[in-house]
């Protein structure tokens, strides 16, 4: 007998006793669906991070940041500096351009202030990029307008989330569904190319030495600041960066680092000036940005980074760890869906024993017209083995079915709550395989009882049943 | 030298001298070449040799002798019938001689072959090439059709797809039944269904037949048809071995063995039938 003669046979005597035979399929074909959506849900969330870390080149980005400072240490050594931290400036970019293995490094400016648009307003931290670099390190798309396009103008490129803490929404057919729920009108909606061109006011805060008066004089709440605003003209608007370490670049309004240098502040790093008994900030940048050249020279070079006492952060050494955390994720999650697989693997061996019964005398005649007991385990494996194969496929059908209408729906309230929709869901081609793969061999598992079982009746004793 | 014999004169003749038999003719001691068309045959004293066969069962703490001590010996080409009552143990001796069953002791040589000797594998080849059988109930496997019932058969026997139908086929044809191919067991009547049970049985091109009450589900007429499908086996050299309780139809063979408690009680050439 040839393995399709054993599967023609199979099917038809399955086809015998279509009904229970489907309701036994239909066991495998829930267990198979539970488990790959599950996994493909594990799968979607660790493809969701992994692609936009991908995407957005930081697979070749080493971060680097003065030398972390230890919280733990006395204020007095904060202070102290020398010989520890080298100053972010032009001269270490230079340095670092150096580098084997470097392609290109760029300083950012990191600086809080307040942003005005619209007649609403929010604080955050702005950042000062180097225009050349940015559209290529940018992970977000552009959704209107262009970017930074001098290193000397004024102007701003701003993302979704900046929009979103100033409550304004933008006008797209995404949105509106989330502006006809909002019936308080808590935002504001404009449409993306009228925000092109338009100004936003910086408010910076800057040290006012008349005010030191009143601050002197007892007053508690005065201090000696006041801000100044900087308007800046609006280039673009950028979708919002993957949440998470990979949206390192730029954060949510991006000026060119030139004018941004121009801007009067007191910033983050005047707060270590004064800590430094007055001695100015030899910081230029708040971090260098470092792309080397390929995935394999981030080792080295963060290493030669860190032998010239900077503190260099590489998010693809990180990347191994996000992995193995996504693995366990999906281990668990499979381990749900394997609960599943293993009752309908019971609904196998379920069934094919009561087939077994009903089949005593044929098995019989099988033996005494020469079947051997191999033969007769291989038409019950064939069984079972066809079982597990629709299963899969009816599985493999089902959980996208399942996927397909859960990714709708929960993007469905994403876009009511006005975020952007995402893809929750990722079928890789090993789980499809593994599942058609891991079916049939359980179901072959399942089979292997009964299959013995049928092989070992005794010849004289079947030819009497019936 | 070459003679042409009765099937009934090759014993006497082998108890002289071993010779090969070559499509019913004599051809002397050494084994033929170039024989493709008929397997040469080694004459023997006998071809089924039974020798202190038993069989015991074990029922509720009692022990059943259902073949008590039997000694036989078949010859090739002979139409045997093994008579008894109910429960005399000739089925028993029947699925030990079919390769079904194991005895407790003793031993079956077919051909010169210990039926023990070649264990689970050694049955099932002789279950499948050696012999055909054919019971009372017909035994055919109802969800399959008359055709496929016989090509299952050969499945078994290692026959390819594209051949089984052509044999099968031509099977059925034999026992004439071509235009009933496609029909399901429960579709045919009961001589109809003993005689795809027959061509099923002769799938493999057995050299032996044994049927356990052919003809005790069916009417007169269907079970003259079957016995006569069984001597036209008998005629193209098939050694038959055929239970019955039916004496007209034991009359049939050329011999008699009645079969009480498990022991042979005695045999008898039978008169009405003598020889081919």
């Amino acid at each position: 007998m040839t393995t399709s003669d054993i599967l023609r046979m199979a099917i038809h005597n399955l086809w015998r006793t279509r009904l229970r035979s489907s309701l036994t399929v239909l066991g495998v074909v829930i267990g198979i669906g539970a488990l790959i959506s599950m996994v493909a849900f594990g799968s979607g969330m660790e493809k969701n991070v992994t692609d936009a870390f991908m995407e957005s080149g930081l697979f070749a980005r080493i971060t680097v940041s003065p030398l972390k400072l230890d919280m733990n240490r006395p204020v007095e050594s904060l202070t102290d500096t020398s010989g520890v931290s080298v100053p972010l400036d032009d001269e270490l970019l230079d340095r670092i351009r150096r580098i084997k293995g470097v392609k290109e490094a760029y300083g950012e400016i990191q600086q809080p202030a307040k942003v005005g648009l619209e007649g609403k307003e929010t604080t955050l931290t702005y950042t000062g990029v180097d225009p050349a670099m940015g559209l290529k390190n940018s992970s977000a798309e552009l959704i209107a307008g262009t970017f930074l396009t001098s290193d000397s103008m004024p102007q701003a490129v701003i993302n979704t989330q900046l929009l979103r803490r100033l409550k304004i929404r933008l006008d797209t057919e995404d949105m509106a569904k989330a502006k006809e729920k909002d019936t308080a009108k808590v935002y504001t909606y404009v449409l993306p190319e009228d925000l092109i061109g338009d100004t936003l006011w910086l408010s910076t805060a800057v040290f006012n030495p008349m005010r030191m008066m009143g601050a002197l004089m007892g007053n508690r709440d005065e201090t000696p600041l006041s801000e100044r605003r900087t308007p800046l003209i609006i280039t673009g608007i950028r979708e919002l960066e993957p949440d998470g370490p990979a949206s390192r670049f730029g954060g949510d309004l991006l000026i060119p680092a030139g004018f941004a240098s121009t801007i009067p502040s007191i910033g983050f790093n005047s707060i270590t000036d004064f800590l430094r008994k007055g001695k100015s900030s030899p910081d230029k940048y708040a971090v260098i940005q470092v792309n080397v050249a390929g995935p394999e020279d981030i080792t080295p070079v963060r290493a030669e980074l860190e032998s010239m006492g900077l503190n260099a952060f590489a998010l693809a050494e990180q990347l191994k760890e996000v992995r193995r955390a996504f693995l366990a994720m999906k281990a668990v999650l499979g381990v749900v869906g394997f609960i599943a697989l293993v009752v309908a693997g019971l609904g196998i061996i379920n069934t094919l024993l009561m087939s077994i019964l009903e089949r005593t005398r044929e098995i019989g005649i099988m033996k005494a017209i020469g079947g051997s007991e191999g033969q007769i385990k291989s038409v019950f494996f064939g069984e079972a083995a066809v079982i597990g194969l629709i299963g899969a496929l009816g599985g493999i059908a089902l959980g996208w079915l399942v996927t397909l209408a859960a990714g709708s729906f929960i993007n469905m309230k994403i876009r009511e709550m006005g975020e952007t929709p995402m893809d929750l869901f990722y079928f890789p081609w090993w789980l499809l395989l593994g599942s058609i793969g891991f079916a049939i061999g359980l179901s072959l598992l399942a089979g292997l009882y009964p299959a013995s079982r049928a092989a070992r009746i005794d010849p004289v004793e079947a030819l009497r049943w019936g | 030298m070459s003679i042409v014999l009765s099937p009934s004169l090759y014993p006497a003749i082998a108890s002289f001298h071993p010779v090969y038999l070559v499509c019913g003719r004599l051809l002397g001691d050494d084994p033929p070449e170039n024989a493709d068309f008929c397997p040469p045959i080694r004459l023997s004293m006998s071809f089924i040799e039974i020798r202190n066969l038993k069989k015991i069962y074990r029922k509720s703490a009692v022990n059943v002798s259902a073949v008590n001590d039997v000694s036989l010996d078949i010859h090739r080409g002979e139409f045997v019938a093994i008579v008894g009552k109910s429960g005399s143990g000739k089925s028993t001796l029947l699925n030990l001689l079919g390769g079904l069953d194991t005895p407790t002791s003793g031993i079956i040589r077919v051909d010169g072959t210990d039926l023990a000797a070649g264990g689970r594998e050694g049955r099932v080849r002789h279950r499948r090439h050696r012999v055909g059988m054919v019971f009372q109930t017909f035994q055919l496997i109802t969800g399959l059709t008359a055709i496929e019932n016989v090509e299952l058969a050969l499945a078994f026997g290692g026959v390819n797809r594209k051949d089984r139908k052509r044999i099968a086929l031509a099977l059925l044809e034999q026992v004439g039944l071509a235009d009933r191919a496609d029909h399901r067991p429960t579709e045919l009547s009961g001589g109809e269904a003993q005689r795809v049970a027959i061509a099923r049985a002769l799938a493999n091109n057995p050299d032996i037949i044994l049927a356990d009450e052919p003809t005790g589900n069916l009417d007169t007429q269907n079970g003259e048809a079957i016995l006569a499908l069984l001597q036209r086996l008998h005629v193209q050299g098939r050694t038959i071995i055929m239970i019955t309780h039916d004496p007209d139809m034991a009359a049939v063979a050329q011999r008699i063995i009645r079969i009480q408690d498990g022991r042979v009680l005695d045999e008898t050439p039978s008169f009405q039938n003598p020889q081919v």
